[in-house]
């Protein structure tokens, strides 16, 4: 791996010289905004059983399905397109090298945007010094949570742009990839309903898998080992998936 | 192996096929170090392919490629070590500047601190590049990028240069230059070159090979090769006399001496007459002295047209399509089997 932070380095760099980063950078901001917005909006209103910080990261996933594919549908398929790919491979560096860079550079503006978020809460802490807005458990909590699955998102956004040459299809694959993980499963709880409890297995793997129970233990401090688990796994998968797919599609 | 390693690529009956369509077929041909050579080859021969199989970015049906000795399927990670790459259409990254893009392309060719710097100043230098380094790609003209794969593909000093059409879409003073610039190479680096401006393979390479539908069809130095396909060769001269006898006069200084053309030049009393002929330094000389001796003839000019590369490649490749159509049995697991024009390999992969 000795030329995976030349490679980093240059793949900051082009994610930094992108328009597409400053689009997907603005809207985030804008939904986070408005999403904070609405839950001081319901505090205002009337009381409510939880932490703001709690509501807030609850509903982290909602830019996930657009941020992600604008972050990553560029990275491998653009690069494949204009064959900056093959000009790179002739070089002494290897598709794990080439893949990896690419995909911690897309992960760390992952998580500098969503540590932007972080600004909400102090912002409002700043003009109502209330302990409840910084709750530490939660915020800790929830935002370790969005480190850990932010692996996973930006992994299968790395996937989806490494099997086509199209950053339009790569995106696409990536938007239906993610819509399908965050919320297949709650359509799929929904369809199997009654007969859950005779498929016991299925019923417990969805539960394992569903990400918006994963998030609510999490921003209450509630750090399990267990999703932790199924996200290191499951990137280690899709990143393996997208080597083999620059290896054999050169 | 031992022998393999005074070539800096050696090529053993390399096969490629992409599906039905047979790319190459038992390719063999070898470069000695420090060795120029030109890769020639109508659309769709499959020069860029071979070139691919040598880089190791795709990997042969069948046959062996050594670059230095070392077997490219096996070894991928050494030969890239050992080789510079300009790919056709030379792709770029066209937000960096100049001199960022060598930088980057140096650190991933291990190169780091003072070597680096000091070997991006001299291909800067070399190529011409100085006063570009700090613009951007993306503003650059097509001469610019072209001199700028060069430059990258010559960075890192490496004893192998594969270029795939280093010379498409420039000027005539930007092949000029890029001309001189691989002359610079010669003895130093092997480089093996993919180019349709056949003058300019047959000035810069010591030797050619020409492909035809991903066969070799002839491999030599231009004068072998125009002493293979064409031995013939026309001479021009500028006369004036007696024009009723002189054929007869040629014929006696070489009876396969023939007249192809014979036009009067306006204004004068001279005629230019062209004639075919064996490709023979002799007969030059022959003519000047028979029509010197001659009183009613006055000789005023004399020149030899030799076969030019682009009339070598025409009949090489030519020639091979003949044998092909004379092999009916070789044909049978061709996928060309018709005379139908094939679809090159490069339009199948892009469909």
């Amino acid at each position: 791996m000795k030329h995976f932070f030349t490679l980093l380095k240059h793949e900051l760099r082009t994610i930094l010289l992108s328009p597409a980063t400053y689009l997907a950078a603005f809207f985030f901001l804008i939904i986070m905004g408005l999403v904070y917005q609405f839950v001081l909006e319901g505090y205002n209103k009337e009381p409510q059983e939880m932490l703001p910080a709690n509501i807030f990261l609850n509903a982290f996933y909602i830019p996930v399905v657009f941020l992600v594919p604008l972050l990553t549908m560029r990275s491998i398929a653009e690069e494949r397109r204009q064959g900056l790919m093959d000009s790179l491979l002739t070089t002494p560096i290897t598709s794990i090298e080439l893949v990896a860079s690419k995909f911690f550079a897309a992960y760390l503006l992952y998580v500098g945007l969503y540590g932007l978020t972080l600004a909400f809460p102090a912002i409002t802490y700043y003009f109502f010094p209330d302990d409840r807005i910084l709750d530490k458990a939660s915020l800790i909590g929830g935002y370790s949570f969005i480190c850990i699955s932010g692996l996973l998102f930006t992994s299968i956004g790395i996937l989806a742009s490494s099997v086509t040459r199209s950053q339009l299809i790569a995106g696409i694959f990536s938007f239906t990839l993610l819509f399908g993980l965050l919320f297949g499963e709650n359509a799929l709880g929904g369809i199997a309903g009654d007969y859950m409890d005779r498929f016991f297995l299925i019923g417990s793997f969805l539960d394992y898998i569903q990400i918006s129970g994963h998030v609510e233990d999490f921003s209450r401090g509630v750090i399990d080992t267990r999703p932790i688990i199924f996200y290191l796994s499951s990137t280690m998968v899709m990143l393996s998936i997208a080597v083999l797919a620059v290896d054999h599609k050169r | 192996m031992e022998d393999s390693v005074e070539y800096s690529i050696e090529v053993q009956n390399l096969t490629k096929q992409f599906g039905r369509i047979t790319a190459i077929q038992d390719i063999s041909f070898s470069l000695k170090k420090g060795e120029i050579v030109g890769f020639l080859g109508p659309n769709g021969a499959g020069k860029s392919t071979t070139m691919k199989i040598l880089t190791g970015l795709i990997s042969a049906n069948s046959g062996c490629a050594y670059i230095c000795g070392i077997p490219v399927a096996t070894h991928p990670e050494e030969i890239k070590r050992k080789i510079g790459y300009m790919p056709e259409n030379n792709p770029l990254p066209v937000d960096m500047r100049v001199g960022e893009y060598l930088k980057f392309r140096g650190k991933i060719k291990e190169m780091s601190g003072r070597k680096l710097r000091k070997r991006i100043e001299y291909v800067l230098e070399l190529c011409d590049l100085t006063r570009a380094r700090k613009r951007v790609i993306a503003g650059l003209s097509k001469g610019y990028r072209q001199r700028i794969g060069i430059a990258e593909a010559i960075l890192s000093e490496p004893e192998v240069i594969i270029m795939d059409e280093p010379t498409i879409g420039l000027d005539p003073h930007q092949i000029l230059k890029i001309r001189d610039l691989i002359e610079t190479l010669r003895g130093r680096m092997s480089v093996i070159i993919s180019s349709h401006i056949l003058p300019e393979i047959e000035l810069t390479c010591d030797r050619v090979i020409i492909i035809n539908r991903g066969f070799v069809v002839a491999s030599g130095t231009p004068s072998e090769l125009r002493a293979e396909f064409l031995s013939e060769c026309s001479y021009r001269m500028e006369v004036a006399g007696d024009f009723e006898s002189i054929d007869t006069q040629i014929k006696s200084v070489s009876p396969e001496l023939s007249i192809i053309s014979n036009e009067p030049i306006q204004g004068t009393a001279m005629h230019r007459v062209t004639l075919g002929g064996p490709a023979e330094k002799e007969i030059g000389e022959k003519l000047i002295n028979h029509f010197s001796g001659l009183p009613n003839f006055t000789l005023r000019s004399l020149h030899s047209t030799e076969a030019t590369l682009e009339d070598i490649f025409l009949a090489a490749t030519k020639r091979s399509w003949e044998v092909l159509a004379d092999q009916p049995e070789r044909l049978t697991d061709q996928p060309f089997q018709n005379d139908e024009p094939v679809a090159t390999v490069e339009e199948e992969k892009e469909d």
